[in-house]
């Protein structure tokens, strides 16, 4: 607690050392993002192909990226690749015991890495290229399994060394993966202790749990309105998801319970329930809506986003311990109610209201319509029959409208 | 600094421009497309999908008649709602100006499948009918992709008329590895693959919604490579030469014309034709591991080496 305080007024340095961790130059970054949105705004036809080719003149970068089909090409075949390097290795030096092999991945795993910062970033100039995941990825888990490998230590030791690594991972290859990893670890760490300590202590975990994301919520926005590079302002928005989802699922009823039983050993009697389970209640219905209230009266689109998933989840938490019904007319009933839902909204949205929209006003990265196709051809259907027996329909609570046809 | 002012003060952008940006960098006004649209779809799926249930549930025999004329009304009243609002048919791509009537044309399909389907199982006819519904889907599909130029029924009709065949080319399907459940699907799989390629390459040449022509060929070569893949498994060692010498050839041919989808499909699968050829002929050597202990590393760095040494043909541009 006291050192999440100083945390909060030491944040010039935090930011000047991120900066200084960074492998890649601040400024050709910043020239490859701008590119890189120019391209988009071109797409979402707000700057006309004139003014892009103007921006391209203008700002060059030296990094290189590959289409998004050649980086998936890259990244598989580096990665095995690599990860098969220690084969040969270990043939021509003649390395058979555990030992040595140990040995072996730490020395192959640093190499790699090194390989990584001086030839392939710091000589090719990659970024994002497949390679330098893959590179990055292989490097590391060689690396630590040398290191780590076989002793047993305490658990909590693994943890700080994953957060530590992959925190570093985050920072220096502004790698997303990396930076999800270490919240995750950060949380696992705070868990770990609650744990060990047994007793009340575990009844406090899920608290918290959330007060951790909601206090590193708060230090990323807090970083954040320093006004770094905007090429951070991503990862702020991943991390930011993160934190208010973690919030939610550490309150949320269902994970709430089956961790008390998995992992705790909490006994639920009939007619009983876990500690504190009105408040749980509470958390799982009303932190959805208080995102999704705060979203619209913010104009919020990364809570009114958060929201709309931890609503699903709600609902689903909910099914799980209250029957509402004939699952199946729920569910058909659910649909019929979001249709409704979706088409007066946007119908009322037609004209902007309170600076909502209908409208499309950017393009978004990930928008396809060949991939917008591919995904909801299959997983809408239409054209099934089941010939199953009836107790199979409805194995597992899924959704009766899952992967087309393969019942013929 | 901001983006958008780095733009504006470099006199990149206009001011308009630079007024619009912000106001969407600092949420004065925000766009709800996607989400409403998520929300849509989410809600097509729940509904179709439990519609396609109801059938077998007992719901009692005026539920179900009610169900059947409350579906059939829907289908009849979008379908005519759809017609209305949409622009008529052209062999270009058609700019609907709404931002949700390609969705609603997914339901009115969806409606009129579900409605058949539920036909067929409410009078017990799914025997008689099984073969003929996916065909009949996929014919619907079909029409409804090129009358409303709708990307995702045409996607949908080939999925559809794929498993007329007895195939599937979900992802969940193979997942659950039940993309081939007779071993002699693969020829099937290949003949489709091949078919789709070439109506693909057909419709475009006479300029019949060449913006198809992607689906196509993702499907066709999708299937094709799939059976290819199976086949290597189940027939002589030659085939593997075929599957090997095929893709490469579509290797060269994607890699010249940028198609690179297509050029990592067809990596994939020369490298896996490749790969099963060189094994099962040394399968015979006793010295084959060492071999085989160069042979990953080996080959996959010195295709990244090739690759890298060419990157300036496939900048992200």
């Amino acid at each position: 607690m006291f050192r999440l305080l100083v945390f909060s007024f030491q944040i010039k340095p935090i930011l000047r050392m991120i900066k200084k961790l960074l492998a890649y130059n601040l400024e050709e970054l910043e020239k490859h993002e701008i590119l890189s949105y120019a391209k988009d705004l071109n797409k979402s036809q707000v700057i006309s192909q004139v003014q892009l080719d103007g921006i391209k003149n203008k700002v060059k970068s030296k990094l290189y990226s590959p289409s998004i089909f050649m980086r998936i090409l890259l990244f598989i075949l580096s990665l095995i690749g690599l990860s098969t390097v220690l084969g040969p290795v270990a043939l021509i030096m003649g390395i058979d015991s555990e030992v040595g092999i140990r040995v072996e991945a730490f020395v192959v795993g640093i190499s790699i890495l090194l390989l990584l910062d001086f030839v392939l970033i710091k000589e090719s100039k990659h970024y994002k290229s497949g390679v330098t995941e893959a590179a990055l990825v292989v490097g590391l888990v060689l690396f630590s399994g040398g290191l780590l490998g076989e002793p047993n230590y305490n658990p909590i030791i693994y943890l700080v060394y994953g957060l530590a690594i992959t925190l570093f991972a985050a920072i220096r290859y502004l790698n997303s993966a990396g930076l999800i990893a270490a919240l995750g670890f950060a949380g696992a760490i705070v868990f770990q202790v609650l744990y060990n300590f047994g007793g009340l202590a575990q009844a406090l975990i899920p608290f918290a749990i959330m007060v951790l994301y909601a206090l590193l919520f708060w230090g990323i926005k807090k970083l954040q309105s320093q006004k770094p590079s905007f090429i951070f302002d991503d990862y702020f928005t991943l991390s930011k998801v993160f934190c208010l989802l973690m919030v939610y699922v550490a309150g949320n009823y269902f994970v709430v319970r089956e961790l008390s039983v998995e992992l705790m050993g909490v006994n639920i009697e009939p007619g009983g329930d876990i500690p504190f389970a009105f408040l749980f209640y509470f958390f799982t219905g009303f932190i959805p809506l208080g995102y999704l209230f705060y979203g619209i009266k913010r104009k919020s689109i990364l809570f009114i986003r958060v929201a709309l998933l931890t609503v699903v989840l709600s609902i689903i938490t909910l099914k799980i311990y209250f029957s509402l019904g004939a699952p199946i007319v729920t569910i058909t009933l659910s649909g019929a109610i979001m249709i409704g839902l979706a088409l007066v909204l946007l119908r009322y949205l037609k004209e902007p209201k309170y600076g909502f929209t209908r409208e499309k006003l950017l393009h978004d990265k990930w928008d396809s319509s060949e991939l917008t196709a591919f995904v909801v051809s299959q997983s809408l259907s239409g054209h099934q029959v089941e010939v199953n027996d009836e107790n199979s329909e409805y194995g597992g609570g899924s959704f009766g409208g899952g992967g087309a046809g393969s019942e013929f | 600094m901001s983006i958008n002012k780095i733009l504006f003060e470099a006199a990149l952008i206009s001011e308009k421009q630079f007024g619009f940006l912000e106001s969407i960098r600092t949420e004065k006004v925000v766009s709800l497309y996607y989400e409403l649209r998520l929300i849509l779809y989410l809600g097509i799926l729940l509904l179709t999908g439990g519609l396609g249930y109801l059938a077998y549930e007992n719901i009692g025999e005026f539920g179900h008649f009610l169900l059947m004329l409350l579906m059939a009304v829907l289908a009849g009243g979008g379908y005519y709602f759809v017609l209305k609002k949409s622009k008529p048919y052209s062999n270009f791509i058609v700019k609907e100006s709404s931002v949700y009537l390609d969705y609603i044309i997914v339901l009115v399909a969806l409606l009129v499948v579900g409605l058949f389907t539920y036909i067929q199982v409410y009078f017990d006819l799914v025997e008689e009918l099984l073969n003929y519904t996916s065909l009949l889907s996929a014919g619907l599909f079909f029409y409804m992709a090129y009358r409303f130029d709708n990307k995702i029924l045409l996607s949908m009709a080939i999925t559809a008329l794929v498993a007329t065949f007895g195939l599937t080319i979900t992802p969940v399907g193979w997942l659950k590895s039940e993309w081939f459940e007779a071993t002699d699907l693969y020829l099937i799989s290949i003949i489709i693959g091949l078919f789709f390629i070439a109506v693909g390459y057909f419709l475009s040449q006479k300029s019949i919604k060449e913006h198809f022509l992607f689906s196509y060929q993702n499907y066709g070569l999708l299937l094709f490579y799939g059976g290819c893949i199976t086949s290597l498994f189940v027939s002589p060692i030659w085939v593997a030469m075929v599957v090997a010498i095929i893709a490469g050839g579509a290797l060269y041919y994607t890699w010249k014309s940028k198609q690179f989808l297509f050029f990592l499909y067809s990596v994939l699968t020369a490298y896996i034709a490749l790969t099963y050829l060189i094994f099962m002929s040394l399968l015979e050597n006793s010295d084959a591991w060492i071999f085989m202990i160069y042979y990953f590393p080996i080959t996959c760095v010195s295709a990244i080496g090739f690759f890298i040494s060419n990157k300036a043909h496939f900048k992200n541009d």
